[in-house]
């Protein structure tokens, strides 16, 4: 039962967020719908996805979101979408008995979770994708070069920035010239 | 547990493709960047559940959880670049529309 109205609730905090016309609100139902879906993995067996789902998506991703939205400065400006809001709800409930009706006709085994197989997480993430380790640390390099050169500064910006007391440096057109 | 109507992966296999449905719309009818990469957790979400009732379905959850793992961390560096250059357009250019960001030119 509360695996029932977890999954509703999930579905329900997604839809808010969507539909939601400013983004602030999204962005903290989407958090609390990690929260919600950090339960349902726990309720699953399947921990370590709780976990990460729970610290790295609940928190991390959502203080970027707020923090990209206050550096927008658009917290309230209202978003639109090119549909209407009575279009979206018949075309939600169709496509949701659609997935129903398909997933239900699909000819598979009976079961919940009962064969959960003999690897434990850690056998599966050292043992077998020992190499994909070494990947995610490459990912994870990437995106902070990428940031860097996102927002470093132009070079003509540097060097007005760095204060009256360099003036007399070379690299300064106008000193150059006097000289 | 055993009460629960959706305990089971085909229930989660179709939860899983809703809220796919749900990231998809909001990718492509939301004009605002900032809202579109929102679609774009939410299809993330659906993802790793879809993930989840597979490795359920087979007997490999250990496996499906280390993909997922995989998926979150990427997904948390995709999050990170996205919006850094979100802000980034939104500095050069005053505007997260991507209709006026389409018509801009030079």
């Amino acid at each position: 039962m509360i695996f029932d109205f977890l999954v509703i609730s999930l579905i329900i905090m997604l839809t808010v967020a969507i539909l939601s016309r400013s983004l602030l609100p999204a962005a903290i139902f989407l958090a609390f719908s990690s929260i919600v879906a950090s339960v349902i993995f726990f309720l699953m067996q399947a921990m370590w996805v709780g976990i990460f789902e729970i610290t790295i998506v609940a928190g991390l991703i959502t203080v970027l979101f707020i923090s990209a939205i206050s550096l927008t400065k658009d917290l309230k400006e209202e978003v639109e979408s090119d549909t209407p809001l009575y279009l979206f709800w018949p075309v939600f409930i169709s496509f949701v008995f659609f997935v129903i009706w398909g997933v239900s006709s699909l000819a598979m085994p009976e079961g919940s979770f009962a064969h959960l197989g003999p690897d434990t997480f850690k056998q599966v993430l050292w043992g077998e994708r020992k190499a994909d380790i070494i990947g995610q640390i490459a990912i994870i390099l990437v995106g902070i070069f990428g940031i860097a050169a996102f927002f470093r500064k132009p070079l003509h910006q540097a060097s007005e920035a760095s204060g009256p007391g360099d003036n007399a440096s070379p690299t300064t057109p106008t000193t150059s010239e006097e000289e | 547990m055993d009460n629960s109507l959706l305990y089971n992966w085909q229930s989660l296999l179709a939860v899983g493709i809703i809220i796919l449905g749900l990231g998809v719309y909001a990718i492509v009818f939301f004009r605002n960047l900032v809202k579109i990469f929102l679609g774009l957790e939410v299809f993330s979400k659906g993802i790793a559940l879809i993930f989840l009732a597979a490795g359920s379905a087979n007997g490999k959850l250990a496996l499906a959880q280390s993909f997922v793992v995989t998926y979150i961390v990427i997904e948390a560096v995709l999050a990170t670049v996205a919006l850094s250059l979100i802000v980034h357009t939104y500095q050069n250019y005053g505007t997260l529309d991507i209709r006026k960001l389409s018509k801009l030119k030079g």
